[in-house]
C-alpha cells in the first residue's frame, strides 16, 4: 500500500434531460444512481464547503463540495475506505446535447493499488442488492 | 467477412485465451473460456465498475421517464 500512484476514473452517458433537470436530480437522494441513493445514513449539504455523509453496508464515505455551479458542474472530494486515506475528486459535468445532456464524471486521485482492486467482490455485492432493490420498486 | 479474417480473428481470441477449439472428425467446436474475461474484468477498478453501475441506473431512470411522459 506504500504504492502513491493516482488514477483517473472517467464515465460518461447521455440523460434524456435537460442539464438543469439532471443537475437536479444528481443531487436528489431519491433519485437512482446517485451516490446518496438508499444509504443507511445520509447527511447532505451540496452547497460550496458544504459536507456530506453517507454509509452503506457499514462503509462510511465522506466528501466536501468545492463547487455546485448550476447546471453546468458539480465538485466535490470523496474519502471512503476504499480511497486508502486519499482525498479523492469527483467532478460532474452537464452539457446540452442537443435535447438531451451529456453527462460526464470524473474521479481522480484513486489509490491504485491491488487492496484497492481486490474490493471488487465487495462492490459487486451491493450493487446486486442495489438492483434487486430497484427492481422490487418498479426500476424507480 | 472472408473466411481469412475470420480464422485470423479466432487465432488471436485463441491465443489469448478467450476460445478453445476441439476438432471432432472433419468439424471444429468453439467455446467461450470466460476465466480470460474475468482477468480483463479483474483489472478494471473499483470505482470505474461503481461509477458505470451508478450512470446505468441514473441514465435509465431519465429514459423510463421519458417513455412514460409520451
Amino acid at each position: 500500500m506504500s504504492n502513491n500512484k493516482t488514477i483517473e476514473v472517467t464515465v460518461e452517458r447521455t440523460i434524456t434531460a435537460s442539464p438543469g433537470e439532471a443537475f437536479d436530480a444528481w443531487l436528489n437522494p431519491k433519485i437512482p444512481g446517485t451516490p446518496w441513493n438508499m444509504a443507511e445514513k445520509l447527511l447532505l449539504n451540496p452547497t460550496v464547503d458544504g459536507f456530506f455523509f453517507w454509509a452503506i453496508k457499514g462503509t462510511p464515505h465522506y466528501g466536501r463540495f468545492t463547487a455546485v455551479d448550476r447546471p453546468g458542474r458539480i465538485q466535490h472530494t470523496w474519502m471512503s475506505p476504499n480511497t486508502s486515506g486519499l482525498e479523492s475528486m469527483v467532478t460532474v459535468t452537464f452539457r446540452a446535447k442537443g435535447k438531451d445532456t451529456l453527462m460526464t464524471l470524473v474521479h481522480a486521485g484513486l489509490p491504485d493499488t491491488d487492496g484497492g482492486r481486490s474490493h471488487e467482490k465487495g462492490w459487486n455485492f451491493f450493487l446486486d442488492g442495489f438492483h434487486s432493490q430497484l427492481a422490487k420498486s418498479g426500476g424507480m | 467477412m472472408a473466411l481469412n479474417a475470420i480464422t485470423k480473428h479466432l487465432k488471436l481470441l485463441e491465443r489469448a485465451g478467450l476460445i478453445e477449439r476441439e476438432r471432432r472428425g472433419r468439424e471444429v467446436f468453439i467455446s467461450l473460456r470466460p476465466e480470460g474475461l474475468r482477468l480483463v474484468a479483474d483489472w478494471v477498478h473499483e470505482y470505474e465498475r461503481f461509477w458505470n453501475e451508478k450512470l446505468d441506473d441514473f441514465e435509465g431512470y431519465f429514459r423510463q421517464k421519458h417513455r412514460s411522459n409520451k
